[in-house]
């Protein structure tokens, strides 16, 4: 039994991964912690691969620049992964003005491309085994900190049978947990969003996946049209900031 | 030879008993009735003792009377009705309006649908209690679902006003488990329960534990998927309710257990999603709690947070409700506001 007082744990705490949504950064106190599970939701084109890339990237950082230095896994269901676009994105980065400052050890645009690890999962079962798998890369690389999932509702409701889904789901889930435990990795998947019939014949936009899946993960970040908000649930989430594109 | 001395003291500090002779009792040790339940129990003793059957009975009677007026008095001398304030000032109403404050000892469950607040709640409990309690009573969160963050609970301290070392000092006395499965959840259990009886006396930490709170149970069966995983979930539920009993029983500490609802919609099912639920089984259409009858028999009280109905604007209101009380009344319910500094 590892018993540890909350203040240990507060001094114990690795830099957070900053997602350069300014708002939602200064809610979270700079970012994703380390540890947790976080779900992506928006509709198509709302910024969910893009922010997944950003994330890969921000985790690079050096410590004095918020980062930790560490590198991430990028699980791809969709295809949607685009090195030039993540390329793009870390030139950006290099040359931003409050990175470039401090710049004294600072990785080269390439030099960051080549501490993100792409796997290519056509179907579910990919996923399960690239997953499975995880513990080998870790244990070659054991500085990878993120592990990104793009996206994890794509892989499962391509399946038919609802049974398998829930099955797949929670194996999935079995298997990250497990991973968590042992290496205190920060998951993001990403997740759609679908309208779902509710009381009064009223539709309200909500994230697919159901309610076990919910309670799971930690915390889901929506990315909307009018804004960044945080909650699972269309009444419970809370507005966060405005997205600015 | 206690048990007889007990048992013939016993005898002479009833009315009819004192009435006895010596005689009497030392035809009972002959018969080898020693105990107070051997005396009641014994067949046809007033021919072994060759006294009246009226006269036996009335001694059975005044005899029970008194073992059972001894444990009552022991019982009540026994519990110092010391009570915890939650420091949630809506909460302690209710609490005092059912007559159900919380006290060492007492297993409570707070059930709510996921996101609703309950992690919050649970943080901010935490908080209120380190900071009314002093005298070194610890918390200890059990966290099964990643979901505890230190940070959470520094902001709840800071919009108290407090200097960091006093922040620091607080923090300190709370600690936390991370248990992510029932077998971890058992286990880091019962190793509190081994450590607590074997340093009695000492001090060592673990005793200054007074407060336990469980987030959230959820691991007993959310991965469960087989029917056989799911009745091995039900086994661990059962043995972590012997554990929880014992911690609460012999070591006076409280519990509070958070535990997630599902609700099944209220229409047949529109998206894939729901029907993934009502294919789990273990649903009981009721109240869509996982865990089944036998643990709603083990919290003393239910409280369930909801979200206020109706609600189109305030998204920050939540209802806490007594969903049952096994002791006092079964109704009540009060409002609660999530804000920075927690929920008050």
């Amino acid at each position: 039994m590892e018993l540890k007082s909350a203040k240990c744990l507060k001094y114990a705490k690795s830099a957070n991964i900053a997602t350069d949504i300014s708002g939602l950064d200064q809610f979270l106190n700079g970012g994703l912690q380390q540890g947790k599970v976080y779900e992506l939701v928006g509709r198509a084109g709302s910024g969910k691969t893009q922010l997944c890339l950003r994330l890969c990237l921000n985790i690079q950082l050096p410590q004095y620049q918020n980062g930790s230095e560490a590198k991430a896994i990028y699980f791809d269901t969709r295809k949607d992964f685009d090195p030039i676009r993540l390329k793009e994105l870390a030139e950006e980065l290099v040359t931003r003005p409050s990175v470039r400052q401090t710049s004294g050890l600072l990785p080269t645009a390439t030099e960051m491309l080549r501490n993100v690890f792409y796997v290519n999962c056509h179907t579910a079962a990919h996923l399960v085994a690239g997953l499975l798998n995880c513990y080998k890369y870790l244990a070659r690389e054991p500085n990878i900190k993120l592990i990104i999932v793009d996206s994890i509702s794509f892989a499962i409701r391509s399946l038919d049978n609802i049974l398998a889904r829930t099955e797949l789901l929670m194996e999935l889930h079995t298997v990250m947990r497990k991973l968590q435990m042992k290496h205190n990795l920060t998951f993001v998947l990403t997740n759609n969003l679908a309208f779902r019939r509710k009381r009064r014949r009223r539709f309200e936009l909500e994230a697919v996946l159901g309610q076990k899946h919910a309670q799971i993960i930690n915390k889901r970040i929506w990315l909307m049209k009018n804004g960044c908000f945080l909650g699972k649930w269309s009444k419970t989430k809370r507005f966060i900031c405005k997205l600015s594109t | 030879m206690e048990d007889h001395g007990d048992l013939q003291s016993l005898l002479l500090a009833t009315k009819t008993g004192k009435e006895i002779s010596e005689y009497h009792i030392k035809l009972l040790q002959k018969q080898n009735i020693r105990t107070v339940e051997e005396f009641v129990h014994a067949e046809k003793l007033h021919t072994r003792l060759a006294l009246s059957n009226d006269k036996t009975e009335q001694i059975k009677r005044e005899i029970l009377d008194l073992c059972v007026r001894r444990i009552k008095f022991k019982a009540i001398y026994k519990c110092e009705p010391i009570t915890y304030s939650t420091g949630i000032e809506e909460l302690d109403n209710l609490l005092d309006a059912i007559g159900q404050p919380l006290r060492p000892g007492r297993v409570w469950e707070l059930v709510g649908e996921n996101d609703v607040g309950k992690t919050e709640l649970l943080h901010t409990l935490a908080v209120n209690f380190v900071c009314k309690h002093d005298d070194n009573q610890q918390v200890l969160f059990v966290d099964t679902n990643l979901d505890f963050d230190s940070e959470r609970l520094d902001e709840i301290l800071r919009e108290k006003q407090l200097t960091d070392e006093a922040i620091d000092n607080y923090l300190d006395r709370i600690s936390v488990i991370k248990a992510c499965t029932a077998e971890a959840l058992l286990a880091a259990l019962q190793e509190l329960l081994r450590r607590l009886t074997s340093s009695k006396g000492s001090s060592e930490s673990v005793s200054d534990i007074k407060l336990i709170l469980i987030d959230s149970l959820t691991a007993c069966y959310i991965l469960y998927r087989s029917s056989y995983d799911r009745n091995k979930g039900r086994s661990f539920l059962s043995e972590l309710t012997v554990v929880i009993r014992k911690l609460a029983v012999e070591h006076g500490m409280a519990f509070i257990i958070s535990n997630a609802t599902f609700s099944l919609d209220e229409e047949s099912a529109a998206d894939d999603d729901e029907q993934e639920l009502s294919h789990i089984g273990a649903v009981n259409p009721e109240d869509c709690n996982y865990l089944g009858d036998y643990w709603s028999s083990v919290c003393t009280l239910i409280l369930s947070l909801e979200l206020p109905e109706d609600s189109v604007q305030e998204n920050d209101l939540r209802v806490l409700k007594v969903l049952s009380n096994s002791c006092g009344i079964g109704e009540g319910s009060c409002w609660l506001r999530l804000t920075d500094a927690g929920i008050i």
